[in-house]
């Protein structure tokens, strides 16, 4: 193996799937990445046996080969190179030299065919997303997913086709669910709902950020997106999501909108004296105003009153605010719609506008 | 230590023979006559002879309280506060035997030529926040007489709850580790009720004797949250034999089963879950209250879980426990 490519080309390359790489890998080759040289490109690729993904960069290559070299000290080394080109050349026994005009740097690797195959891509099953579309249904999604590694079925993103044209992303961590649904350019090429696990959504926005439109599919077990010549395969959680329309209520007892700026700065406020556990404030609805009471007997107490649209009965209830405030942030119009039955059922939060986002907090008991 | 807290009210329970009085506000007084008195009351109250030693901050009184045991001449009683030869005595303390000071940090402190609580004193602040963390600058400035560690509050409900004992014998059927997962979450749940307090986590670990090089050896821990956080027996019983059953391998011989009790919360913070109807919490609350009233009245275990096992023959031996003579008839002292 023996190529020259551009520091910089390969800095960008490296920074984008690196992280995939685990810095205490159980298999030592899953610390590295693969480097493989063939006509006139570079192909990169890691892989945790999870999440793998591939990038490619324009290289001249002077000899075809592959090697896998430790990924992150790859990465750093490429990281604090000057602009320019650098030479890389396999020089025996799994050894790789890295030379630019001033510098050279050998590597020890270890042989291509101890790196795990990374499933092939079949680009039948692939539709074309609008990154900024699928990048703000993730955003409006991802902070809801279960952090219990044990609860696998919520340990991602579900996602499912609802229309020729419509994708609906949903995530639950058993106390609030989050919502979205939107019309995608082409036609949305799955069949049954599957679960995406975090790290591979995570990885997803990578991506979205840097390509315009991406691709993505879905395999028998596997989640595919290709964007800007990155290629990232998911395995998909084996496990059933939860029927997760009947906890949407349909209807609410009583409703309210709210300025969503408001809201936010009163919850971010009064939650600072607010017990770090729990993050519990008393929310009572009143004529005209909702009052936000957080008591901490550590720390002290907080009140603060929101004006709101609202005639119903007087009513408290206890959220956990930093559930509150992960919806009010993300939601992004400027009035919400808040819909509550009574202290023991789900509250219903959604934009008031046309986009399709509805998020579902239960109370606390306080 | 009731009789300790007889002279001040602000008293930290340190471990089963050791407490910190905080006697702020008792300057009028002259501390070592204060402190001989102490002594006197609790050896004559409760037959136990005892050290005091009195310094401005807990470290100090550490200090003192290891000199008061050395010198015969202070009669048990030794008062650091304000010493002319404070020095003296910090250049004569290994900074081993400061409270707080371990042995990676002895290692630490002696390889920067500190040997000595003095040393310790006098060293870089900068130096000691680097390298031994605020706890060790913490440490350092209490030796210069600035308090900054607290009286821990008894109130303070704890974070997490163990539960563990060694077996009487090797265990190895399932049945039996999850009769001793039974027992320990019992136990583990009193707790947490004691405290108002509900979890949201637990944990089930066993393990083999390490000592047994030649028996094959294993010990692992699984954990799980509730569906919501409570403090209901029954429902973390369930749970943690859950746990149990993921991590129990046949032909191994246990020694030793637990459970850990986490992410606990005060028991009137419930966050609700969507896909669980809400739990009959009063109901729970009102059967749990009758249990613990019923086993505080008649004694531990009166009332009990069947899956716990009825013989419990894995449970320690405690052939060498102290009989009760004062609280157990079948154990009184028999005068001939």
């Amino acid at each position: 193996m023996k190529f020259k490519v551009e520091a910089m080309n390969l800095s960008e390359r490296l920074g984008l799937i690196q992280g995939i790489a685990e810095r205490r890998a159980t298999m030592p080759v899953l610390s590295h990445v693969l480097v493989s040289s063939s006509k006139d490109k570079l192909e990169l690729s890691v892989t945790d046996l999870e999440t793998a993904m591939s990038a490619s960069c324009g290289a001249a290559v002077l000899k075809e080969g592959s090697l896998a070299i430790p990924a992150r000290k790859l990465y750093e080394i490429v990281k604090e190179l000057p602009q320019g080109e650098i030479e890389f050349e396999a020089i025996g026994n799994h050894w790789v030299q890295l030379r630019t005009p001033s510098a050279t740097f050998k590597i020890a690797g270890l042989p291509s065919e101890d790196f795990p195959a990374i499933p092939e891509l079949s680009s039948e099953h692939l539709f074309s997303v609008e990154s900024s579309v699928i990048d703000d249904m993730i955003t409006k999604t991802i902070f809801a997913v279960s952090p219990d590694d044990l609860r696998r079925n919520l340990a991602g993103i579900y996602f499912q086709k609802t229309g020729k044209h419509n994708l609906r992303l949903v995530a639950t961590d058993g106390h609030r669910l989050s919502f979205v649904e939107r019309d995608v350019k082409s036609e949305v090429k799955l069949g049954r709902g599957v679960v995406v696990p975090k790290k591979g959504v995570a990885e997803l926005r990578k991506i979205v950020k840097i390509a315009e439109n991406i691709s993505i599919g879905f395999g028998k077990n596997f989640f595919i997106a290709e964007g800007d010549g990155t290629i990232l395969i998911v395995r998909l959680i084996d496990a059933e999501f939860p029927d997760y329309n009947q906890v949407i209520p349909e209807v609410t007892k009583s409703s309210f909108h709210v300025k969503q700026g408001e809201f936010l700065s009163a919850l971010r406020r009064v939650s600072i004296l607010s017990s770090d556990k729990t993050k519990s404030v008393k929310v009572t609805l009143n004529k005209g105003e909702m009052t936000l009471v957080s008591v901490s007997p550590e720390l002290g107490e907080a009140k603060e009153v929101v004006p709101i649209e609202f005639t119903g009965d007087s009513i408290e209830l206890g959220f956990n605010a930093r559930y509150l405030m992960d919806v009010l942030e993300v939601i992004g119009e400027e009035t919400v719609h808040m819909g509550i039955t009574d202290e023991l059922s789900p509250a219903v939060i959604k934009p008031v506008g046309e986009q399709v986002y509805i998020s579902v907090i239960m109370p606390m008991r306080v | 230590m009731n009789t300790l807290s007889r002279f001040t009210p602000f008293i930290e329970i340190y471990s089963i023979d050791e407490a910190f009085l905080d006697l702020t506000g008792f300057s009028d007084i002259n501390l070592t006559e204060y402190a001989k008195e102490i002594k006197a009351t609790e050896y004559k109250w409760a037959g136990i002879p005892i050290s005091i030693g009195i310094g401005t901050t807990k470290t100090l009184a550490k200090i003192a309280n290891k000199l008061a045991k050395k010198n015969p001449m202070c009669s048990g009683v030794f008062d650091i506060t304000n010493h002319p030869k404070i020095n003296d005595f910090l250049s004569n303390v290994k900074v081993e035997d400061i409270w707080g000071v371990g042995m990676q940090y002895t290692k630490l402190l002696d390889r920067n030529w500190i040997f000595t609580a003095l040393d310790l004193k006098k060293a870089n602040d900068t130096w000691a926040k680097k390298n031994m963390t605020v706890v060790g600058l913490r440490t350092q400035w209490e030796l210069r007489g600035v308090p900054c560690i607290e009286l821990d509050d008894l109130n303070e409900p704890k974070k997490q709850i163990i539960r563990s004992r060694g077996f009487g014998r090797p265990v190895q059927c399932l049945q039996e580790l999850k009769e001793s997962i039974t027992f320990h979450t019992t136990r583990a749940t009193e707790k947490l009720r004691e405290q108002k307090s509900i979890a949201s986590h637990i944990s089930a670990f066993i393990q083999t004797n390490p000592f047994k090089t030649d028996e094959p050896q294993y010990a692992n821990i699984a954990g799980c949250y509730l569906p919501e956080p409570s403090a209901y027996t029954p429902l973390l019983i369930k749970f943690a034999l859950k746990c149990l059953e993921r991590i129990y391998r046949e032909g191994f011989k246990y020694i030793k089963a637990g459970v850990m009790v986490m992410d606990i919360k005060p028991e009137d913070q419930v966050q609700l879950n969507l896909f669980e109807p809400p739990r009959p919490i009063e109901e729970e609350k009102a059967l749990m209250k009758a249990v613990d009233r019923i086993n505080m009245k008649w004694g531990s275990n009166t009332v009990k879980y069947a899956s716990s096992g009825l013989d419990q023959n894995w449970r320690m031996k405690r052939a060498r426990l102290s009989p009760r003579f004062t609280t157990n008839w079948d154990e009184i002292l028999a005068v001939k």
